[in-house]
């Protein structure tokens, strides 16, 4: 996968790098919308993290001339301010997705990957770890061939675990992942317990093995060896 | 005590002192007048009764008495027998007792001394006349004042009372006060213009306060975001002990404690700047649908019954992210603060919504708790800023919102304005 992320400050834009590049993605960055210009007439991105507060203007510039080159390119505008006008306009442009600050990188990989995947045109749309297969265009998961039911949550958060596979991810990001800002923080743990552990009987159930860890105090890894 | 009340005691004290002063005054004049009038009379009397026994020639013991007068023989010769008057209450004919003047004197004659006295009637029916006169003084002279007050002193202190009420229904969040008056007296207009200099600056200090606010938490964003995501890389890294990853998950959470204290107050400064100027009609029933959905686990988590009691829909014209939030926080605020195996009720009747729930019983005032930063003493991870939310959006929108506690019972009233038609 190719990423180019046009972020100006340099401490978040090393962060974002570190992590992909631990996914194995191939990422370029840029600095300003100048910078970000030649790089999207030279290449092709299979998805560009955008941050709309750029020392040289407005990202939304650049979302245009992204779109334009290659439509199936996927964007994903991170920004400062959760204001609706900057939303609307950013999704009405054409952006995928939109994510605010201050975001866990977690999360961010997991709605990168989504928009890439519902982007990408033809071939398979599937993922498969061992005897377990999601079908992400159905929503659909099967273990050893027999369909597993899961409510949404149950999907959601293994959409995110897979994700974010063999990486810590901690009780907050799982919230703001699936609930968003309101959950109350005292038992937000309970919560997600109450709901992973039902993820996890039907996954055990079906024949599936036990990815899900606890990693104490911080949070939840799907850890394949 | 009110200013025009306290300003016409004193007038009314100084009136009543001053018709006193002047009927005693006047009392002790007429007074006066009067005996030196009888006393006249009395001298004359004398005179001819002097007149009346020397032409009469009377005899050695001599005398006579009538009502008026009373001429007695003495022996012998009184030298320098001095006229003296004074006053005596004697009984008349009726037995009543009435206020007399006596001149006590005596008459030589060659064939002796004669003992005279005379006695008239003084007046006295003048005091009463005195006092009735001063009382209708009175009587006037409070009329006088009250009509001074309705249609004098009101209408020049009207500028005055006119700033007080602005100066009262000022509301710094909302907007600028005017304080021009048309008002010609000195003092008021010094008033005015020294009240519209002091709003106008702490105005403008609370909109650069808000905008600082506005601003600082706007800028904590990137380096929150930088340390939160700092923190998540270390957390993957395969070299971490128990003891180091035990001090990450400490901070975790106090980081994102952070996160949303920040995230309100963008939040509360976008309220109070009319950012959301949207309006829309917002299905409350179907916000409230939605809320409870949002919250089922919770709910179910601290097995709570919850009640539903919709009487009526209830519609309003806001902004549907405000209508949203304000629901998520009012439900958030009665689920959060509940106890186990307590009980939620939500009740819409006419244009009125009400939650209220099971708790513990506050240690704050009530009139507290929408303030920021109060929290319940005994629930340490709440930031105590929904309630503020709540609070600010019910105020932008009109919305008249109540809390009530007895005992263990909370409740939160809102009750919406009538809807303008778009």
């Amino acid at each position: 996968m190719k990423l180019l992320i046009v972020e100006d400050d340099q401490e978040l834009l090393r962060s974002m790098l570190r992590y992909f590049d631990s996914f194995g993605f191939r990422v370029d960055h840029a600095k300003k919308i100048q910078e970000a210009t030649v790089l999207i007439n030279s290449f092709s991105y299979d998805c560009m993290v955008l941050d709309l507060n750029l020392p040289d203007g407005n990202g939304l510039d650049l979302l245009n001339k992204f779109k334009a080159k290659d439509a199936s390119g996927g964007v994903l505008i991170l920004s400062a301010n959760d204001a609706l006008e900057d939303k609307l306009n950013g999704l009405d442009l054409g952006a995928d997705d939109y994510l605010t600050k201050p975001f866990h990188l977690s999360e961010l990989n997991a709605r990168v990957r989504s928009i890439v995947r519902r982007n990408k045109s033809g071939g398979t749309n599937h993922l498969i770890i061992e005897n377990l297969k999601i079908d992400f265009s159905a929503n659909e998961v099967t273990v050893s061939g027999n369909s597993v039911h899961l409510t949404k949550k149950e999907y959601d958060l293994l959409i995110y675990f897979v994700n974010n596979k063999n990486r810590v991810l901690t009780k907050q990001s799982i919230v703001d992942y699936i609930w968003g800002d309101f959950l109350d923080q005292s038992n937000s743990s309970e919560v997600i317990y109450a709901h992973l552990k039902n993820l996890r009987k039907k996954l055990i159930q079906a024949g599936c093995k036990d990815y899900i860890k606890t990693v104490h105090g911080i949070g939840y890894k799907f850890t394949i060896a | 005590m009110k200013l025009l009340d306290k300003t016409l005691g004193f007038l009314l004290l100084i009136s009543v002192l001053a018709i006193a002063a002047s009927a005693g005054f006047q009392y002790y004049l007429t007074k006066s007048k009067i005996e030196t009038n009888v006393d006249l009379r009395l001298k004359k009397e004398k005179l001819l009764i002097k007149q009346q026994l020397k032409d009469i020639q009377p005899e050695v013991g001599f005398s006579y008495n009538t009502s008026r007068s009373n001429v007695r023989f003495i022996e012998g010769t009184h030298k320098n027998c001095k006229d003296s008057i004074f006053n005596a209450q004697l009984l008349d004919a009726d037995g009543e007792e009435i206020s007399c003047r006596i001149l006590s004197t005596c008459i030589e004659l060659k064939v002796g001394t004669f003992r005279v006295e005379i006695k008239k009637e003084k007046t006295t029916t003048f005091i009463g006349s005195i006092f009735l006169a001063q009382f209708l003084i009175l009587l006037a002279v409070v009329l006088l004042v009250i009509l001074f007050k309705y249609f004098y002193l009101k209408n020049v202190w009207s500028p005055f009372f006119d700033t007080l009420q602005k100066i009262k229904s000022y509301d710094i969040q909302s907007q600028k006060v005017s304080l021009e008056s048309n008002t010609n007296i000195k003092e008021f207009k010094e008033l005015n213009q020294e009240l519209q200099e002091i709003c106008n600056s702490v105005f403008i200090q609370y909109q650069a306060q808000k905008s600082f606010t506005a601003n600082a938490s706007h800028e904590l964003m990137t380096p929150i975001t930088v340390v939160r995501n700092k923190l998540e890389l270390l957390v993957q890294s395969e070299n971490l002990g128990e003891n180091e990853l035990r001090l990450v998950a400490d901070v975790l959470p106090k980081l994102d404690r952070i996160v949303k204290i920040n995230k309100s107050l963008i939040l509360l400064s976008k309220i109070s700047h009319q950012h959301f100027d949207q309006l829309e009609k917002v299905d409350l029933v179907e916000q409230l649908g939605d809320v409870l959905n949002y919250f089922e686990d919770q709910i179910r988590l601290k097995n709570l019954t919850v009640r539903k009691i919709i009487k009526n829909e209830l519609n309003s014209l806001m902004h549907p992210d405000l209508a949203h939030i304000l629901m998520m926080n009012l439900v958030k605020n009665a689920v959060q603060h509940n106890i186990d195996g307590g009980w939620l009720t939500l009740s819409i009747t006419d244009k009125r919504f009400k939650i209220s729930n099971s708790g513990r019983e506050l240690t704050n005032a009530t009139t507290e708790m929408f303030a920021r930063f109060t929290t319940d003493n005994s629930d340490s991870e709440s930031i105590g800023l929904g309630l503020a939310i709540v609070h600010d959006i019910a105020l932008s929108y009109n919305i008249d919102i109540v809390y009530n506690v007895s005992g263990p019972e909370h409740a939160i009233s809102l009750t919406f304005p009538d809807p303008v038609q778009l």
